[in-house]
């Protein structure tokens, strides 16, 4: 169903492009894959995709791990450590990520005296923002599981450890996987911030190219798309996902 | 019970190791002056209890009496703020000691059910004993499976807690109780939550389990089984023990008004 409604919404869009295109003030012959040029430039904006995905990817596993551990705290009994939970998570909350992407890339290597890449830089700054994010979702999960839960785990003796890794957090993610679907699609939007430290992802090719044919209304246009098809794409799959996962739940 | 079991014996389990004050005439677990609050509220008032090996205690009483809050003060869902508790000589208290005495010794039935939903009935059951005891799966099945024939469902083995009866269910929780081979078991009112037409079956159960010597604190409003199966009926209200005897004393002829009137009430249907 989504996915019909994937390709009826782009060639909607496509049609209105190609209709503005025939005014004359269109030029699409930079991306027009039957030229040599307008193909090796099509090209080389669709290979920012890797980067995209992979800078995406990266970042939120790095996050959801983040999140966990910055989670577990903001539940203990103990007040500190609740506390801590919760300076972490409204001073990153705070930091928009432009800043976080520009701090840690050209910030931190002074402060820890380390080197770091573009792709590493971008893939910290994006998970430590989302990281914030992720601990919310963990937590409300997490409180969202039945005391009895708990209870049931205490009175067969588990660890904490244990109850975790096989009661409570099985549940809890079960019923936060649409928000982390969420989390991927905002992710994959938010990488595009990192083109301005350098990442050859899609924003930066588009960028790039724009400087050489001069023609950034066409050029962004595709850049529009291309985000557009990646996350319809993506909610798609996360949204089937979800629906197998239900469809277990209901075994 | 324990004997008869085949994985008893080679378990890994410290319960089957010596060193333990056994029945006779020292209590088992003892509370003495057990103080619990809420809050400003106080849900336990000066308890004093002493319970052998082998007894079997029934605790009944008016909602918010108490009666919860005591039997999870036993297996530390809940800490008593004064007063102390030991179970074989072992004072409860956050150490390791406590820990381990409360793994090798008491398992816990809940009024509503609290099954892993999801996880199969055996996976319900193995977890414990090899996450907590340390046995290896093998073992573990085998016992799930023994427990489950005990409890009279071992055709249920691989479905999953959704696809059985509140009555199964209950039956699931005590078998997973017994899989971890306590030496008392809690019940917290195991029947409260059940359909009419379910809770024979599950008080069967308990019955049984009392027959084959098991130790049992049971809180519960069922007085037919009650009279059955307890050595002693304690009558809790405000926090506070108000009385303690034998069933057959106990219902005849109650000492306090407070119990009287209780027991009229929920004997008049």
């Amino acid at each position: 169903m989504s996915f019909r409604r994937l390709i009826s919404l782009s060639t909607l869009f496509l049609a209105l492009l190609f209709l503005g295109g025939c005014s004359g003030n269109w030029g699409w012959y930079v991306v027009n894959p039957s030229t040599p040029a307008g193909q090796r430039n099509l090209m080389f904006l669709l290979d920012g995709l890797y980067y995209t995905i992979a800078l995406s990817v990266t970042a939120i596993l790095i996050s959801i791990i983040l999140g966990l551990l910055v989670a577990l705290p903001g539940l203990a009994s103990q007040r500190p450590a609740r506390v801590v939970n919760r300076v972490y998570v409204e001073l990153v909350r705070a930091v928009p990520i432009l800043v976080l992407i520009l701090w840690v890339y050209y910030g931190l290597p002074q402060v820890a005296d380390i080197s770091i890449s573009v792709f590493w830089a971008g893939v910290l700054a994006l998970a430590i923002s989302d990281s914030a994010f992720q601990a919310e979702i963990f937590r409300a999960g997490i409180q969202s599981i039945d005391r009895g839960q708990h209870e049931a785990a205490h009175s067969i003796s588990l660890s904490y450890v244990d109850k975790m890794r096989y009661v409570i957090l099985p549940q809890a993610i079960k019923r936060i996987l649409p928000a982390l679907g969420n989390q991927l699609v905002y992710m994959l939007k938010m990488s595009s911030l990192v083109s301005v430290i350098g990442m050859e992802e899609l924003t930066r090719r588009a960028n790039e190219l724009v400087v050489t044919e001069y023609r950034p209304l066409e050029i962004y246009t595709v850049l529009v798309l291309e985000y557009l098809v990646l996350i319809l794409v993506v909610s798609a799959a996360v949204r089937w996902f979800e629906m197998r996962m239900g469809a277990a739940d209901k075994r | 019970m324990r004997n008869s079991h085949p994985a008893r014996l080679s378990a890994n389990s410290p319960a089957g190791t010596g060193g333990r004050s056994g029945g006779g005439d020292t209590a088992f677990i003892s509370l003495r002056n057990v103080d619990k609050y809420f809050g400003d509220f106080q849900a336990l008032d000066d308890v004093s209890l002493d319970i052998g090996l082998g007894q079997k205690i029934v605790i009944c009483g008016p909602s918010g009496s108490g009666k919860s809050t005591l039997i999870r003060c036993i297996n530390r869902l809940e800490t008593h703020d004064r007063g102390a508790i030991s179970i074989d000589g072992v004072a409860l208290d956050d150490g390791a000691a406590a820990r381990g005495v409360l793994r090798n010794n008491v398992g816990m039935v809940f009024q509503q059910f609290n099954l892993f939903p999801h996880l199969s009935i055996l996976e319900n059951l193995t977890l414990g004993p090899v996450r907590a005891r340390g046995l290896d799966p093998q073992k573990a099945r085998e016992l799930a499976e023994y427990y489950l024939e005990r409890v009279k469902i071992p055709e249920q083995i691989d479905k999953y807690p959704h696809q059985l009866s509140g009555g199964q269910q209950q039956r699931v929780a005590i078998a997973r109780a017994l899989c971890m081979e306590p030496r008392i078991m809690l019940f917290d009112e195991p029947t409260s939550a059940l359909d009419p037409e379910m809770i024979a079956e599950v008080l069967e159960v308990i019955e049984e389990l009392a027959g084959s010597g098991m130790t049992m604190i049971c809180v519960t409003h069922e007085m037919g089984f009650a009279g059955h199966v307890a050595d002693q009926m304690v009558f809790m209200d405000n926090g506070r023990i108000v009385e303690m005897a034998p069933p057959d004393t106990f219902f005849s002829k109650p000492e306090s008004e407070r119990c009287r009137t209780f027991l009229q009430q929920i004997l008049r249907h």
